[in-house]
This record gives C-alpha cells, structure tokens and sequence, in this order.
C-alpha cells in the first residue's frame, strides 16, 4: 500500500535531503520499517521522539496507528507543553 | 466572544456555574500538600551546594545523624546508581547530585528530623568537601572554545558533522523550505535584530511539597501537589529503583505550576528519608529554595532576520536561537524553532536553533515554553517592518497569517484554525481605537501554540440517587473540575451541581498524563466524554428492561430514557428512577474512559496592550489590555478567560520585570519575591479577554487548549507598546524601569532602528 510520506526538515538527513518518499505499510510502524529498509537510518529517527500528522489529526504515539491507501503522513518533532 | 462558527445549542457546555471546588479554596478548607501532617511524621530539609559547578571529594554525614532529633539522613549513594544512556539520567541527577554538583542550590543529601529546627540544624552539620569548577554562567561562556564542559557524555544531537568531542551544545535543530538567498533576493525590505533575554521563575505562589509515609511492606503513600502525580509516581519509582505499584500518589490540591510542578523535586527524597526512618516525612521547599532549585525558563539570544516585498508580503526568514535550558539538556532550542515562524506565511526559510547547558538549575517548562521569545523577537520585527510600510500592524500580520491548509514548518498543512478570526476580533474591539494620552503607547502582538493531546482516563459513577460521580487522573490546575463536570452534564442531562468532579488518585482511576501541553480540558475532557457515552448506553439497556421493551427502542434525550417504539406510551424514565432500581437491573452503574487523545488543536491569541511609561523614571504603568484566543468552544467561559488574563499577567511581569540575576560565581542573587518581581493585581488594570470560538473538530465539543497561548503574545505587545509611547526599541529582557530610562536618555527617545 503505497502512502506518501513527508519528513520535516530535520528528519531528512537519511534521505539527502528529499522531503516527501514513499512507503509501504498499513500503520505507522510499518511505514517507518519500510522507510528504515530504504533510508539506513531513518527508522532510528523516526522512533526517537517523533510524532504524525494524518489527515490533519497529530498523532503523538503514531507505531500503531493505522494509514490508509493514499494517505498523506507528515513525520514532526514531538512537542511538550508546561 | 466572537463565536466564527454555527453550533449546536448546549444546555450546560458554554455556561458559567460556580466551580465545584471554589468553595474549599475561598474559604481556606481545601487541603494543600503543606497543609497535610501525620501522627508522628518527621520533618525533611534538603542539603544544597553553595558552589555553581563542583565536584562532590566527599559527604560526611556522622556529624549530622548524631545530633538530637535526627532520625536519617541519605545522600545520592542511598539510591541506585545511574549512567549516561539511562532514559532518566538527568532527572535522577537533578533530584539527588552524585559525583557533581551543577549549580547552586543542586541536592546533594537531605535529613529528616523531628522537627524542623532540628533537621535545618542537621542538614548545616553535614560536611562537604568540594572540588570547586569553574562555573559557565552564560550563552558565550558555554560556546568559548575554551570552555569548561559540564558533562563529559554531551555529544551534541543532531550536530552535521556528528560531534566527535564533547560540548556544552546538547542539540541543534535545524528547519528550512524554500530557498532562502531566493526569497532575500526578493524582498524590497530586509531587517535583522538581536535580542537577549534571562531565565524567569513560574512564580507559582505554593512551594513544592510533600508528605510520603513508607510502610513496613516497601509500600508508600506520597500526599503532594503537582502537574500530574502518575508522572509523580513514576518518576519517583524510576529514581528509587522500585515498581510502579509500590507507590501510591494522592494529589493535593495545587496552588499553581504553569509547568513548574511537571516535574519532581522532593519526593523520592521523602521517600527515602521514610523509608529509612520508619516514620512519615513531610518536606516543603522555602521560597529560597524554589527559586534557586527549581524550574526557570529558559534564557536565550535570538536573530532574526526578515525579508518582506513593499506590498507587505513576507518572502524570507532566517533564524539563529539559542537556549539555555541550566544545567541539563532541554527542549527549548528545539521548540522556539518549531514555534519562531509558525504563524505566518513564509516560503523561504532557515532556522538553527542550540541547545546549551550552563551552570544553573534545571529549566523547567513554563507555560508555552520557548514562544514568548520567539514571539518577542518575530512580533517586534513585524512592527517595526509594518511601520515602515506604512500598513496597519494587524492589517499586516491578517495578510501574512497563516490559515487552514498553509504548511506549517514542520511541513505539514494546518487543519482548522482561528488566527486571522482572533486578529480580527481585536480589530474590531472598540479599544483598538480608544485614545491614548501623553506618554502613552500602544502594541499589537501574536501568540501560537501546538497544544498536546497524551493519555488520560476518567470515570462516572452514578450514586443510588441519581447524581453522578466523574473521577478523572488530571489535577485541577486551572478550574477543570468544572469543565469534566459540564461536558458530563451535557452528556448525561444531570444538572451540573448534581454531578461532584473528583481528581483521583494512581489507585483509584487509569492512567492519566502529566497536565501540560493545555491537554485537560481537551483529552481528559475526551475520556470524560467517552464515559459518559458509554454510560448513556448501559442506562438505555436498564431502562429497557424496566421498561420490557428492546433498548433499540430506547433513546436518551435531555437526561431521560425515552421510548420510542410503536408498543403503546411509556413514561420516560430519568437518571434517578433508573439508577434507584439498578441492584434489580443489573448492579452499580459505572463506566470508564481511557484514551489516547490525537488531534490537540493549535491555538492563537493577538493582544493589544496600551501602557504609560513614566519619561522621568522609566516605569512602565500598563493602564488598558485586550487580549484575544481561539479557545474553540469555551466548556466554561469564566475560566476560559481566566487563563488569558493569568497568561497576561504573567507575560506583562516577564517583559517589565522578571529575571535571575547571578552573581560572579553563579549564586542567585535575588531569590525572594522582594527582589524578584512578580506583578500583583494593582500592577495592572482588569484584562479585557475575548474568546474566539473556531471548533477544533477533533473535540467532540470542539475543544482546543488554552492554558499556555495566552503568555506568548505578552511580552512583544509590551515592547510595541513602549515603542509606541518612547520611540525606543528594547530587545533585552526585562525592560525594567533601568533598562527603559537608559534607551530614552541614550537614544533621545529616537532609537527605532
């Protein structure tokens, strides 16, 4: 299932510097192993501290989280608040 | 308020009941954590370096156990050793120092006595001796290239190159799009300006404390005020060593944390200290203590440089922050990036942003952390880039705003937001064009932030008669009991004062994150929600069967179950005739709500402040304030625009006043609210809030976060201001009375450039 994804810029060192590949997986995790095979590196990244943007939903704890054909995934730092 | 949006007529969501707690709190009888005592407890004083940066040669402690009263006393080796690499190093060396001290103030053992005079007295009787270290105070210091490092592990993160030596830089973030050179190359107008600001305090008026009790089973129970007290648990857990389940935390009622208490200070140590004296050990920080030991924001330096075309249209933006987050690694470097250029429409930029440790205590958040200083920066620089233009400053940030669909810096396009309805709401406010008079002037500035979502857990219980019980994990910090209790009102058809909001303990509700992020009233909000409805379903099933009829034909409508099958009329049946015959249909009513909540809404504010600057003094007298934020639906406007004008206050003290000053070793100079100014009521004039209601649509209420939004837009609007009213740009923090008398007298009141 191929799905677009999109890396924010300080996500984009295992790629060269391209911002927006593609992936196979039907969640989140499966993106990232997917991406991890194509990008040495990238899987790290994306696990350490990163959440999604789905369809305009933020998703913090994304590994699990399913993604349908033709979606749009936006990969971004995680956030805190006080 | 400015409602942007048709919605649904909500009998309770929206309205303005008295809060159920209110009356404890007013009348003195609400319980804070100093104000529990237990038969027999012991009294715990924290011992502190007086050195910056040293190095701990030995702890003597014979001294101190021998003396009367005392009953223990533990260092850092009564707790399990931590390397480099653990999840939690740097929280467990902050509690409780080992091999080095990082700043004045750091723990490095503690004592528990039978009184507090005799622990005070015991914790002076241990000895210390120190290796003294050079301490690195500042920004330049901790990027000398010959400066000392703190720690030896801190290989940069994100560094390109890797870092191959260690460094006093624990990160660097980097963003960009487009093409920079491109869009300078494009702009008719480029401005570039630096800005220095200084570590500020959460100013929470109750210090922290707490009592633990540690059994003879290896069980405790901690009583203390904080943020989230399952993080509270955790924490303390990870620090000892022990399971989660050994440890029990009862939240006391809070008085203030705006970030501060999302962390933990005391508690392992009270735990410890119980643990080895056998007795219950309460602690309670002094005002000195809380200053020295515990949560500044961040300090920073900041450059910003802007690109803009003649019809006003920003083309390019770059950015080089850095932050100083003490004496540990921290994320403010990492969120002014995510927050300097988030809300406008910038096609080509870059931003850098360092993280830098110096010898200070551990930043803590603060409300929004790191936009009120991006914001100070950026919404300073649009003023002065609208004056120069000659474009009204709202008319300006309306054409660059960004809105839904426009990608963010991290790159993804924003859902449904409420910046340009905000602008708006305070173009159209009548103060926009009141008057000022001499010596006065007026700012505009924005503010943004992301808001989060996490876990949460709620549960309702309904009692024999008919009212309900909503416990939920979430300490009130900011009047959310009587939000959980009018979107259970909503939910239910229960009046709101028949429902009693409980914030329960680790044992007595699920798992619920720390309250940060403006995520309460928004995901445990959610789990209250989902409850309900979960609960609605189990009354429709019961009214079924009192009924003898099948619950499809059961509907819930305004509190009651009403039938509406074609087998002939049924009175309908409310809340308390169904719950007065539950042990026949089928046992106590409960339900649960636990969730992971996606989808926090970002929020937006635009603040008008009017200010009178005294040209003989350079006091800075704030006399008119407006103040707007998409809070998305307002569940409880009251408190809605109670924490805009907390947001207001606190930001108004971090522009005119608020900083730590260190001496030339590191020493906190001014740790006491007489020297570290906070504002009081008579500091400032009644803030005018306006709530702007664009639903956040993953709410099922249409709910985003406000209690962090409000404190960004603050200290620009005062800066604008006094340029309005002085003709002086500041960009340092504070623009104290000092600070604005010398850019009068220095510049002739002419210093716009």
């Amino acid at each position: 299932m191929a799905v677009r994804v999109h890396l924010s810029s300080n996500l984009r060192g295992p790629t060269g510097g391209i911002a927006e590949v593609e992936a196979d997986g039907s969640t989140v995790g499966a993106l990232i192993d997917d991406l991890d095979r194509r990008y040495p590196g990238l899987g790290d990244a994306l696990r350490a501290g990163v959440s999604v943007v789905i369809d305009g939903l933020l998703i913090a704890h994304p590994e699990y989280e399913p993604v349908a054909d033709g979606a749009q995934v936006y990969f971004v730092p995680q956030t805190a608040g006080g | 308020m400015t409602v942007t949006e048709p919605k649904p007529s909500y009998k309770y969501v929206g309205t303005r009941p008295v809060r159920h707690d209110g009356l404890e709190k007013v009348t003195g009888r609400a319980r804070f954590a100093a104000d529990l005592n237990m038969s027999g407890q012991l009294h715990g004083i924290v011992v502190r370096s007086p050195h910056a940066h040293a190095r701990i040669v030995s702890i003597d402690t014979s001294e101190a156990e021998a003396m009367p009263g005392v009953k223990a006393v533990i260092t850092g080796d009564d707790f399990p050793a931590v390397e480099p690499g653990h999840r939690q190093y740097d929280m467990c060396i902050n509690v409780i120092a080992r091999d080095k001290v990082f700043y004045e103030g750091h723990a490095l053992a503690a004592v528990a006595a039978s009184t507090r005079d005799q622990a005070q007295a015991a914790a002076a009787a241990v000895k210390v001796e120190y290796e003294v270290l050079p301490a690195v105070l500042t920004i330049d210091q901790a990027l000398a290239a010959d400066a000392p490092v703190l720690h030896a592990h801190m290989m940069t993160a994100g560094a390109n190159p890797p870092a191959e030596e260690p460094s006093n830089i624990s990160n660097i973030t980097r963003f960009s799009g487009g093409e920079l050179d491109a869009g300078f190359a494009e702009a008719d107008l480029v401005i570039e300006r630096e800005f220095t600001t200084q570590p500020v305090h959460q100013g929470y008026i109750e210090p922290h404390a707490c009592v633990a009790d540690t059994g003879q089973d290896g069980h405790t129970t901690i009583w203390c005020s904080s943020q989230g007290h399952f993080n509270v648990r955790s924490s303390t857990a990870t620090l000892l060593g022990w399971e989660n389940t050994r440890i029990r935390v009862i939240p006391a009622e809070i008085g203030g944390g705006f970030g501060g208490k999302t962390t933990i200070y005391l508690e392992p140590l009270a735990v410890a200290l119980s643990a080895k004296a056998g007795r219950p050990v309460k602690m309670v920080m002094t005002r000195d203590e809380v200053f020295r030991a515990t949560g500044p924001a961040p300090g920073t330096k900041l450059r910003i440089k802007l690109g803009v075309k003649r019809d006003g249209t920003l083309v390019a933006g770059d950015a080089y922050l850095i932050y100083t987050n003490g004496a540990y690694a921290g994320p403010g470097g990492l969120l002014g990036a995510m927050t300097v250029f988030e809300s406008y429409k910038i096609p080509n930029f870059e931003i850098e942003a360092l993280d830098v440790v110096i010898n200070t205590a551990r930043s803590a958040a603060y409300r929004a952390p790191a936009a009120p200083l991006t914001a100070y920066a950026m919404e300073t620089m649009l003023d002065e880039i609208a004056e120069e233009l000659g474009i009204d400053p709202i008319d300006f940030r309306i054409q660059n705003a960004v809105t839904e669909g426009d990608p963010s810096t991290m790159g993804f396009p924003f859902a449904r937001i409420g910046f340009v309805e905000c602008l708006e709401a305070v173009r159209d406010h009548p103060n926009y064009k009141a008057p000022l008079g001499p010596n006065q002037g007026r700012g505009i500035a924005a503010g943004y932030w992301f808001n989060i979502g996490e876990s949460s857990s709620a549960t309702v219980n309904l009692n024999e008669d008919g009212t309900a019980t909503v416990v939920t994990g979430s300490p009130d910090i900011g009047g959310s009991r009587a939000s959980m209790a009018l979107m259970a009102a909503e939910e239910l058809g229960i009046d709101v004062y028949d429902i009693r909001p409980v914030v329960g303990d680790t044992e007595a509700v699920g798992f619920t994150d720390v309250t940060e992020g403006s995520r309460a009233t928004f995901a445990t909000g959610m789990a209250v929600v989902e409850a309900c409805r979960r609960m609605v379903v189990e009354l429709r099933g019961r009214a079924a069967k009192m009924m003898g009829v099948e619950v499809d034909d059961i509907d819930w409508v305004d509190g009651q179950a009403v039938y509406t099958g074609s087998d002939g009329d049924k009175a309908p049946l409310s809340v308390a005739e169904i719950t007065a015959k539950a042990k026949r249909t089928g046992g106590p009513l409960t339900a649960t709500g636990s969730l992971e909540a996606h989808g926090a809404g970002p929020g937006f504010a635009v603040h008008v402040c009017d200010l009178e600057v005294d040209p003989e003094t350079g006091v800075v007298r704030v006399v008119r304030y407006t103040a707007s934020q998409d809070a998305g639906t307002a569940i409880h406007p009251s408190y809605v625009e109670g924490q805009i004008q907390g947001g207001v206050a606190q930001g108004v003290g971090w522009a005119l006043n608020e900083e730590y000053i260190y001496d030339s070793d590191g020493v906190m100079e001014n740790p006491s609210f007489l020297d570290y100014r906070v504002p009081v009521a008579s500091d400032l004039p009644m803030i005018d809030a306006i709530i702007v209601e664009v639903p956040n649509p993953a709410h099922p209420y249409g709910v985003r976060g406000v209690g962090e939004t409000g404190i960004v837009p603050p200290i620009p609007a005062v800066a604008n201001a006094i340029y309005g009213a002085t003709g002086c740009r500041i960009r340092d923090l504070p623009m104290s009375p000092i600070r604005v008398l010398d850019a009068i007298t220095s510049n002739g009141g002419s210093n716009g450039a």
